[in-house]
């Protein structure tokens, strides 16, 4: 098992966060870490990054695919580096304390 | 009263407009000329409209008829089916055609009334979270929040329904914004920055599956539906004539490739013929176009075409590598890179000993079945339908052993006269899917093959070839239980049939008398001769109750978890 954390991009429409949410759930995964914002400059698009725990790395590739499928999403990347992942967790700690 | 002066006739016509009159205007900018639909509390403002509108309804008996209609029509016209339903009740009926369509990619766009906006969220009269029930079903799905909002996601629904990779999308209209009153639409743009739907494939992928053909042995292509969405007939036929290259359908992909030609070899998959199958196995090289390796279709990941380099041709990229391995891949349009592919010509593979080799299989090993005197086979059956119909017929199915036998013994020389379940597998969806397809197509021959289970739970769409005079010819192939689960039953869980054989049917013969259509019976070969030479020569429905051999299992099969050269009950 290692954390794996991936940023997408989406178009603020209504229900994207359900609909990604729903594939997360059919591909079995589940979510350690959610932070959803609107683009302080672009009022049109939030930035969504996920962490979660991945086994198998075929299955996770599947799971980036599907999301970047969906209508309302303009772009996903992923990130295997712990260090970027850790950061970006101390930092939702931080607004969460 | 029209005012005297044209431009007064505009501006009368625009003051009395509201967010119904909005929305037909809509569908008459995307050009719909049929809608299937059953109206009902939240949508009585979108009927009102209607009923101002010389546009066709169809009003099923139950939503689920409108969809499986809608999707039929849109099977065989190519275009999208239109499907209007009302809120709570009225939409949660029409949730099994719309995670059908979603399957098997075909484009609908459905309007479904919602409860006021005022009241949405408070467990109102018919109230349903539609939106959140649909989302995982649908290529995308929306709820109107502002009325001027609505031309444009009318216009996106469309635009998404039927472009790249075809689906279904919902529009959850409340019913507050059907009565309100609005100027009419100005030219809308779509708003869809996430999707890119027309993908440019990789000339390089295509010109190192060229190499890769060059220097194949043991070719195979194998065909799906995406040929047909991309409407590439044609261009696989000249690729695979060019190159002599073999062809295996999917049980979707059915007619894409003409069944009579030298190179089709069948259909391959859980009861796809030896040919396909050991084509699939023992290949070296396959070339898979618009086909997303179903496990259906696979059997066993591990054994699936061993020796093979995949070439993956699919204009979802998502669907590469999914399932199977890909070497080659290539993301785009069949139609596309068939084109791309005949462009630039490579040397032809040395192939002849493979066709060989695969032309004795297809000799040795075909479909099969036992004749008896006592019962009317349900394979001979299938045969005769495709004697009298000369194979040009649109044939739909519901899912179970009558689909398996009419994609083994229909020989389909056409694109686009196979509608079938394939990835829902929905029980109930051949007749409406019927109906929809004889609207699509009224000069054709329409053959509805249903199951004795299946045709149970639509029936009561029968009244629609009465009341639009379509001469849709309705075979019930009766074995009297569900036979495949039977089947299964039989082979599986040691022939305890638990609850899946009928005690007690209908006469369906007095139900077609009920809703004034003919009927006939037909228990062996001579009696389905004489009807079928008698009911194939008009153009009159029909519905006539097959009595087939209720023992009778369908064969070859991959069993779960074997691989495809594994196949049980091949010709001896």
């Amino acid at each position: 098992m290692k954390k794996r954390m991936f940023t997408a991009l989406v178009h603020n429409q209504n229900g994207i966060l359900t609909r990604l949410m729903g594939i997360f759930t059919k591909h079995q995964y589940q979510i350690e870490s959610l932070a959803v914002a609107v683009y302080p400059e672009l009022k049109e698009v939030s930035k969504m990054s996920v962490v979660l725990e991945v086994e198998d790395d075929h299955r996770f590739l599947q799971l980036l695919k599907q999301v970047n499928k969906q209508i309302d999403v303009l772009y996903v990347s992923d990130s295997p580096d712990d260090h970027a992942i850790n950061r970006e967790l101390v930092y939702i700690k931080k607004l969460l304390i | 009263m029209k005012s005297t002066t044209p431009m007064g006739t505009v501006e009368a016509e625009q003051l009395k407009m509201n967010g119904a009159d909005l929305l037909i205007q809509a569908l008459k900018q995307e050009n719909v000329e049929i809608l299937f639909g059953y109206p009902g509390g939240a949508v009585l403002g979108i009927y009102d409209a209607l009923h101002k509108s010389p546009m066709k309804h169809i009003l099923a008996r139950h939503e689920q008829g409108a969809i499986h209609a809608a999707e039929g029509y849109a099977r065989v016209s190519g275009k999208p089916g239109v499907v209007i339903a009302t809120s709570g009740p009225g939409a949660t009926n029409i949730v099994t055609g719309i995670a059908d369509a979603m399957m098997d990619s075909l484009p609908l766009v459905i309007f479904t009334g919602q409860v006021a906006s005022q009241v949405i969220g408070t467990d109102a009269f018919q109230e349903a979270d539609v939106v959140g029930i649909t989302t995982p079903i649908t290529k995308q799905n929306y709820q109107i929040k502002k009325l001027e909002d609505l031309p444009r996601i009318v216009k996106e629904a469309f635009y998404i329904a039927t472009t790249g990779r075809p689906g279904p999308v919902l529009v959850d209209i409340p019913k507050d914004l059907t009565a309100l009153p609005t100027p009419p639409t100005k030219q809308v743009e779509v708003n869809l920055p996430g999707y890119h739907p027309n993908v440019n494939p990789d000339p390089v992928h295509v010109k190192i599956l060229l190499e890769a053909l060059t220097e194949s042995e043991k070719p195979v292509i194998l065909a799906g539906a995406g040929v047909l969405h991309a409407k590439a007939s044609e261009d696989l036929l000249s690729f695979a004539e060019f190159y002599q290259l073999p062809v295996v359908h999917t049980l979707l992909g059915l007619g894409g490739f003409p069944a009579q030609h030298p190179l089709f070899l069948g259909m391959a998959g859980m009861h796809g013929c030896y040919a396909a199958n050991m084509a699939i196995y023992e290949c070296d090289l396959l070339i898979n176009i618009g086909a997303r390796f179903d496990d259906r279709l696979t059997g066993n990941l591990k054994t699936f075409a061993p020796k093979a380099k995949v070439a993956h041709i699919d204009i979802d990229p998502s669907e590469i590598g999914k399932n199977v391995d890909t070497q080659i891949p290539i993301a785009g349009d069949a139609k596309a890179v068939l084109q791309m592919l005949m462009d630039q010509t490579v040397q032809e593979p040395d192939a002849r000993l493979w066709l060989d080799h695969l032309e004795q299989y297809k000799k040795d090993y075909p479909y099969w079945y036992t004749d008896t005197e006592e019962f009317l086979s349900p394979q001979h059956l299938i045969e005769l339908v495709n004697k009298h119909t000369n194979g040009e017929a649109i044939v739909t199915t519901d899912v179970g052993q009558h689909q398996m036998w009419a994609a083994q013994f229909y020989s389909f020389s056409q694109p686009n006269r196979w509608v079938t379940s394939g990835g829902l597998g929905t029980m109930g969806f051949g007749f409406p899917a019927a109906i929809g397809a004889q609207l699509a197509e009224p000069e054709a021959t329409v053959v509805s093959l249903a199951g004795d289970g299946g045709f149970q739970m639509t029936l009561q769409e029968l009244i629609l070839l009465k009341e639009w005079n379509l001469p849709v010819k309705v075979l019930i192939i009766n074995n009297g239980s569900l036979g495949m689960v039977r089947q299964w039953q039989e082979t599986f869980y040691e022939k305890r049939f638990s609850h899946s054989i009928f005690s007690l049917q209908p006469d369906f013969l007095k139900l077609a008398e009920s809703y004034g259509i003919k009927a006939y019976r037909v228990s062996n070969k001579d009696e389905a001769e004489q009807v079928f030479r008698e009911v194939f020569s008009d153009r009159e429905p029909v519905l006539i109750d097959c009595r087939v051999n209720p023992a009778e299992n369908v064969y070859p099969m991959v069993a779960p978890g074997k691989g495809l050269h594994e196949m049980i009950g091949v010709k001896p």
